[in-house]
């Protein structure tokens, strides 16, 4: 594949799914929006911005972090169906992968190429909306509480910002994982829709069976363990390169699986 | 050199032996063995659900066979599929293009692939289909559609091109418009075009060679002088008693007039003639025939044919 083809095919991509990464990037700060929506609307959630200290600010901020990720790990796994079926499925729906199939480019290539833009489109929605919450809200609280000062928090900015960042490549990780096992659905179902059930109940299944236990031992890998009893906001406080291969690992398997069923459809 | 030794040097743009395909117990095409020499136009002729897309999809390699051998421009497609489709445009009856693409935008999109694009050619294609560069590929009509299409196929400079269904779903105007396209562009380049279609007239118009598939079957494969020197249409007055022709190899079929009977034959000939005296025709006069009646009565012969034993 010459540097000519990388760029059309690159373009392709980006003209069709530009809006559709933009919704989801949207989609992914949906707890953002509904908390900041409740905070403004109902006068009883409303609390004393101006009365805020920088202790309150690095609390907030944990938060953020926490509940952004309970969003990600429940009802984002599941947008994330919706935006890995896109990927391939769509195009083998309306037969318009027919197109690409019967230029000089082998079909593996093909793939290869929507399963990397799809999948960097769905890491980065993923993963740099923990990094953006923790921003917006940090902002918002700086510029509205006149006790939280950007000197005196900026501390408590700099490490929920890395946790963030840790936190980002945490749920890239998961989010790669989630986004390969639909990839490989949306190749295997030509309608999208048994696509995105077949991902919903494997997620669901995913919750069911592992769920307790999985996410315990990730949540474990991901948190530093303070010692105390109280609820422990510092998630993301290290990473573990042992469940991320493996995350890694698993992810390839599913891509290699998607690879083998690809070359072996037949396009009717 | 003419097309009889062409045939027996083997010179062929496609060649498929013994091809078999079934979707579970169906068999779609059954031991098709196709041969399209190469700078040719070759018409695969049959109704819908013949299997001549079967055959097609297997050829560009959208379908695989159950089994039998498929070689296009003297290799197989497993060898380097994507030389391949450097050398071999494929226009389907579906058409597919990017909706959301401009005409303009699909042609630099589809130029990127090839090596062979003649951005010259597709300009002259472009102004003489009369296509609007600016408009998106789903606000044209499925005349402009097909055009753009074998613009795309066109402008690489192919040596085969493969041509499924190509002007299914056009208005005659349009239909015939896109045939002479196809003929003013090949007549002087040597290309082979390989294009199925069930419109007869279609096919005689632009074909040098013919094959009919019937039920996944070719029933035959010849040139179209070849087709039209052998077959025949036969009337001879038949008052009162009539002849006795079952059992005549050959006759493919008896039209009854008041007065006249007219036979469609195969392999005319002394031999043939000879069987006809036989059972009683007299003074036999031979008739043009068009491809049309020999289509219609092969299928028919062979259905009736099945339905018999």
């Amino acid at each position: 594949m010459n540097r000519e083809i990388l760029k059309a095919m690159f373009w392709k991509e980006w003209r069709e799914t530009r809006w559709k990464w933009l919704a989801f990037a949207f989609a992914f700060h949906l707890p953002l929006l509904f908390v900041g929506l409740s905070v403004a609307l109902r006068d009883e959630w409303r609390f004393d911005l101006l009365a805020m200290s920088d202790g309150v600010t690095a609390m907030a901020l944990g938060f953020a972090v926490v509940v952004q990720s309970i969003f990600l790990i429940t009802a984002g796994l599941f947008l994330l169906a919706f935006f890995a079926v896109g990927s391939v499925g769509a195009e083998l729906e309306n037969q318009s992968i027919f197109f690409l199939l019967e230029r000089p480019v082998r079909r593996w290539q093909v793939l290869l190429f929507k399963y990397g833009v799809g999948a960097v489109q769905a890491t980065t929605c993923v993963g740099l909306s923990i990094l953006s919450t923790v921003t917006v809200v940090y902002v918002v609280m700086a510029a509205a509480a006149t006790n939280v000062t950007l000197a005196g928090s900026r501390e408590a900015f700099s490490y929920a910002l890395m946790n963030g960042a840790r936190g980002t490549v945490w749920t890239a990780f998961i989010a790669l994982v989630v986004y390969s096992a639909t990839f490989l659905f949306s190749v295997l179902f030509e309608k999208w829709w048994i696509a995105v059930i077949a991902g919903g109940i494997s997620i669901a299944g995913m919750f069911y069976y592992f769920g307790a236990m999985l996410f315990e031992w990730i949540i474990n890998r991901a948190t530093r363990n303070t010692g105390d009893d109280e609820v422990n906001l510092d998630l993301y406080g290290q990473l573990d390169p042992v469940p991320m291969l493996l995350m890694l690992a698993a992810s390839a398997a599913l891509y290699l699986a998607a690879q083998y069923a690809f070359a072996r459809k037949e396009m009717r | 050199m003419n097309r009889e030794s062409e045939y027996a040097r083997g010179d062929y743009a496609v060649e498929t032996r013994e091809l078999w395909r079934r979707f579970g117990k169906f068999e779609a095409v059954r031991g098709v063995d196709l041969r399209v020499l190469r700078g040719t136009v070759f018409g695969l002729l049959g109704v819908n659900g013949a299997g001549k897309s079967t055959i097609i999809k297997m050829i560009v390699g959208h379908l695989r066979p159950t089994s039998g051998e498929i070689k296009v421009l003297g290799r197989t497609l497993a060898e380097d599929p994507t030389e391949m489709r450097e050398r071999v445009a494929y226009v389907s009856e579906n058409r597919y293009l990017y909706e959301w693409m401009t005409v303009e935008e699909s042609i630099r999109f589809t130029r990127a692939f090839h090596r062979a694009w003649d951005d010259q050619k597709a300009a002259e294609l472009l102004k003489r289909f009369g296509l609007p560069g600016d408009k998106k590929v789903r606000q044209l009509s499925r005349g402009n559609r097909a055009r753009l299409c074998l613009l795309l196929a066109l402008s690489f400079n192919p040596e085969l091109i493969i041509l499924d269904e190509p002007t299914s779903g056009l208005d005659p105007i349009v239909r015939r418009d896109f045939i002479e396209n196809i003929v003013a562009e090949i007549s002087d380049e040597g290309k082979t075009v390989l294009f199925s279609s069930h419109i007869v007239d279609e096919v005689e118009r632009v074909a040098d060679c013919v094959g009919i598939i019937n039920d996944g079957e070719l029933l035959m494969t010849s040139s179209l002088e070849e087709i039209k020197a052998s077959y025949k249409r036969v009337r001879y007055a038949a008052n009162g008693a009539r002849p006795e022709l079952s059992g005549v190899p050959g006759v493919l079929a008896v039209e009854n007039g008041r007065h006249e009977q007219v036979l469609t034959v195969r392999g005319w000939g002394d031999e043939l003639l000879g069987a006809l005296r036989e059972r009683g025709v007299r003074d036999p006069e031979l008739l043009p025939i068009s491809l049309e009646d020999i289509f219609v009565n092969t299928v028919r012969a062979e259905r009736e044919r099945r339905a018999a034993g």
